[in-house]
Order: C-alpha cells, then sequence, then structure tokens
C-alpha cells in the first residue's frame, strides 16, 4: 500500500452493482452518466430505472464534464462525517449542473473558495483517492 | 433516557390529558413513528408489545419531519372510513443518545454520493438552498435571525422548550458558519423527547373534550420538482402545492388564520415556507418578515412554542411538536404564549432534504375549533 492510500482516511463510496460502471469508468478518468434509451434523458444519482419515462433500457453514456456552479457551500465544520475532512477545512462542495442536464455534487478545487461563484463554469478533473477508488471532481473551466 | 422511553412517558402524558385510558384503545388505532434511534424492522409491532396495546389497526410513518402528520392524515383517513373510532399516535426519538456510527442513515445515496466529498448532513444540504435562495431574491441574514430572534422569544414562554436563553439579533449574526451560509443559529436544535396526540371521530371526540380540534384539511405530496426534473428551482417546496390544496379543502383565507407553525429545520425554512403557503409571493419571504409582526402577540404568529429551533427537535418526531403545539393553541391551552382568539391554525411538515433539491416530502394541515 502507498503512503497516499494509508493516509486516505476520508468517507469512500460504497460500490454496488448498479454503480459499479460509475465507478468503473471514473478510474478510467472518464465522468459517465446513466442516459435512457426510450426517451434520450440523463439523469444522476443512478436509478434502477429511467426516472422520466420509467423504462429500464439505461445505458452508461459519457459525458462531457462540463458544467457550471448551480450551487455551493464552503464547509467550515465536520459533521457527522470522517474527521479526516478536519484538514481540508475550509473546502467547497458545490451542485454542479452538468451540461447534459442533471446537477451533481462534487468539490471544487484549483481556486480559493471565495472565488467560487454561481454560475461559474467548471470542468471535471479526476482524484485517484486510492488505488480502487477514483472521485470525480470539479476545478474552474 | 432513549426514544422508547419517551414514548412511553408522552403516552402516559396523552391519556391523563385526555381523560382516557389503555385499555380504550385496544382494538383501535395505533400510529409509530420512525426515528433515528436504531431501531429493528417491525418497531411498530415492538412499541404495540411495549405499550401493552393490541390495536385493530397500525398506521407506520418513516417520513422524517412528516412523521406526525402523516400519521395524522392516516389515521384521519382511518376514522373517516369507521374503521377505527380512536387512534394513539405516539413519536419519540434520542438522537443525542445514538452511538456514533449506529444511526440509521436517512438515504443509500447519501453514503455513496455525499459523504465522500464531504457534505455534511442537512447543515450542508440546506446550504445550497439558502445560497440560492440569496442569489435569486436577495434574502438576506438579518431576515433570517428575526425568525430566530422570534421563535427564541416563544420558547421563553413555553415550560416545555428547551432553548431559555434570550437571543439578539447581533447573538444571530455574530454565530459562526457551519456549511456557509447556514449559520449555527439557523439550525434547530437536536434534543431528546416525545409526543403524543389521539385522533377521534368527531361523535367520539365530544364525549372526551369540550374543545375538540378538528381537521378541516390535509394535504401531502412527495418529491415536487418545481419546474423540471433535472434542473427542478430548489427555492420552491412542495408546500406550493400542498398548502393551496388544504387551504382550498378546508376553504378558508390566509386572513382567517391565528398562527403558522412551519417545519422548523432551519430559518430559511420557515421563510420558504411563507411564501410557498401563500403568506406572500414568492421571493418576498424576506420583506415579508422584516415588515411583519410574527410574534404571538403580533399578524402572523409563528412557531408559538418556540418551534424546533428553540423548543427543540427530538430526532424524527420533530414533527409532532408542531401539531401538539397547536393543538394547545386551539383549546386555550397554551398560557402565557396564547394567541388571542386562535381559532384556525395551520401546521406544515417536511421531512427530509434529498440529493440536489430541498424537502423530499411536504403535507400541510389546516386545524381548527369548528368541524
Amino acid at each position: 500500500m502507498s503512503t497516499a492510500e494509508q493516509k486516505y482516511a476520508r468517507t469512500l463510496p460504497g460500490i454496488t452493482p448498479l454503480t459499479k460502471p460509475f465507478w468503473d469508468a471514473a478510474k478510467q478518468h472518464t465522468l459517465v452518466l446513466q442516459r435512457c434509451r426510450n426517451c434520450q434523458e440523463y439523469q444522476w444519482y443512478p436509478k434502477a430505472w429511467c426516472s422520466h419515462c420509467g423504462s429500464r433500457s439505461l445505458e452508461w453514456t459519457p459525458v462531457s464534464g462540463q458544467g457550471t456552479v448551480y450551487s455551493f457551500t464552503v464547509i467550515r465544520q465536520v459533521i457527522d462525517n470522517a474527521p479526516a475532512f478536519q484538514a481540508d477545512i475550509p473546502f467547497v462542495v458545490a451542485l454542479i449542473e452538468l451540461a447534459e442536464g442533471p446537477r451533481m455534487y462534487s468539490n471544487v478545487t484549483g481556486c480559493k473558495p471565495e472565488e467560487v461563484v454561481i454560475g461559474m463554469r467548471v470542468k471535471v478533473w479526476f482524484d485517484d483517492v486510492t488505488s480502487d477508488i477514483t472521485l470525480p471532481k470539479f476545478s474552474p473551466a | 433516557m432513549n426514544a422508547e422511553d419517551y414514548i412511553g412517558w408522552a403516552a402516559e402524558l396523552v391519556l391523563k390529558h385526555s381523560g382516557l385510558s389503555k385499555s380504550d384503545f385496544d382494538g383501535q388505532g395505533l400510529g409509530v413513528a420512525g426515528m433515528a434511534w436504531p431501531h429493528a424492522e417491525i418497531w411498530s409491532a415492538e412499541v404495540a408489545q411495549n405499550l401493552g396495546l393490541s390495536p385493530k389497526l397500525i398506521l407506520r410513518a418513516d417520513r422524517g419531519g412528516m412523521n406526525g402528520a402523516s400519521l395524522l392524515g392516516q389515521a384521519a383517513l382511518a376514522v373517516n372510513a369507521g374503521f377505527v373510532d380512536l387512534v394513539l399516535c405516539v413519536g419519540g426519538d434520542s438522537p443525542m443518545s445514538i452511538t456514533p456510527g449506529t444511526s440509521i442513515p436517512t438515504w443509500r445515496y447519501e453514503e455513496d454520493f455525499m459523504k465522500p466529498f464531504g457534505m455534511m448532513g442537512p447543515n450542508s444540504i440546506f446550504a445550497f438552498v439558502l445560497r440560492r435562495h440569496m442569489h435569486q431574491y436577495g434574502t438576506k441574514p438579518e431576515q433570517l435571525g428575526k425568525i430566530a430572534v422570534t421563535q427564541r422569544q416563544h420558547a421563553l414562554l413555553n415550560p416545555n422548550a428547551y432553548l431559555k436563553t434570550p437571543l439578539t439579533l447581533q447573538d444571530y449574526l455574530n454565530s459562526r458558519f457551519i456549511a456557509d451560509p447556514i449559520r449555527l443559529l439557523d439550525a434547530c436544535i437536536l434534543v431528546n423527547g416525545g409526543l403524543a396526540y389521539v385522533v377521534a371521530s368527531a361523535r367520539k371526540a365530544k364525549e372526551i373534550t369540550d374543545r375538540p380540534v378538528y381537521l378541516l384539511g390535509f394535504s401531502e405530496l412527495d418529491n415536487y420538482l418545481h419546474g423540471s426534473r433535472n434542473r427542478p428551482d430548489v427555492t420552491f417546496t412542495g408546500t406550493t402545492i400542498t398548502a393551496k390544496q388544504a387551504f382550498e379543502a378546508a376553504a378558508i383565507s390566509h386572513r382567517g388564520v391565528s398562527f403558522f407553525q412551519p417545519y422548523d429545520d432551519y430559518t430559511i425554512a420557515v421563510l420558504m415556507q411563507l411564501e410557498d403557503a401563500g403568506f406572500c409571493r414568492k421571493g418576498e419571504g424576506g420583506r415579508f418578515v422584516e415588515q411583519t409582526d410574527l410574534s404571538v402577540k403580533g399578524e402572523v404568529p409563528i412557531n408559538t412554542g418556540g418551534g424546533q429551533l428553540s423548543a427543540g427537535q427530538p430526532g424524527m418526531a420533530g414533527g409532532f411538536l408542531h401539531i401538539v403545539e397547536s393543538v394547545r393553541q386551539l383549546r386555550q391551552e397554551a398560557g402565557e404564549r396564547q394567541v388571542k382568539d386562535a381559532r384556525i391554525g395551520v401546521v406544515t411538515a417536511t421531512g427530509a432534504l434529498s440529493y440536489g433539491v430541498n424537502f423530499v416530502n411536504a403535507c400541510t394541515l389546516v386545524l381548527g375549533v369548528e368541524a
């Protein structure tokens, strides 16, 4: 185990059969969303059928990684989450409006928290936090 | 004391208050709410055993903040159908006594798609909504602060309220940010506690009391997405729909409302619901709060017992607070915080903040002193 992995003590996502394709793609540095073959809509978070039309004909589809900040918060206190996040405070969690439609929570990095504004354009990057898990995050485009 | 103790305590209190006995509820209805306190799958049956009751019908709510209101709506349906005459509804929770790491998660998706990015529970989820409300409408911290200050004043008049320290606007503005722009004093205070109420048919109610409180309107809605499924306007809650329906069912106008008890896990929840329930136009909640006396002596008394912000939020039983306070007000039992000539009250209940939006559900109740 590398030194970096030994030190990663933040919450890690669980992986289920439904969500595995998302995490596999992230590990390959690709952002994917479920897209419905029936109605062409995208959805996020992963669901077992299309929340737009009810079809189960969903396909994990690569998306552009482009988005804008719909809203955000600057976390200033750790509550009900791993104490390791204390080292990151203050940090930004944003609700990113992806170009393809849905909104996704993630971090905005690469700028100071006070520089984040609603409407700013961001692009995905991939944080290989452990050898198993890569988290898609965003930075100013 | 934990949730089970509080449930037993609340059940005892409501029997004393109503003059009913435990045996009156055998072969009747029992309503049980969910909890954050770890519990087994068939929790409702466990409560029946713990209370020594043999109900003909069990009603169950797993709706978060909407638990209390959901049980009331379900009880009304059962009573109106003539299936039972009486329903005992109990709620209790002990969020302050949960061993860290053992509480029931609110959502499956929170573990996988929120916590890994450092989301810190409801404070952080509501921060997104508050920031949008400020961005779209210019809502100011002083306006939110007035809500916190007013409800604290009400708590000081309520013997059962948890917080007893007077609060000024400056105290509010000085309180630290948790998930910016949510401040510590924007958030309710978690407590351990229990509440209960009894629902009866109109006929049965008159045998119990000469001051029954009638359910005049009830409306609920889950998963309200304002505008679009993928890109809803998160500043609108489901109260937008449920208040309109409940007001219509009760045939009341806003002018006839004696008090408003909106679900108040956060000050912005109160402000948004003043808008969504139609007391003012969308986006004008801030100005409405500034210009309106929200105290028990004012035009629109809000959360007259202090609400969850100051009386306390007993976990998943928090939504019972607004119902019980309304009943006390309408029965003229609210002591120093009594709203004069209280005749019609409106309660909202909302539960749990969904992914990327706001409250996953909403319920509006209209209660009154006449059928």
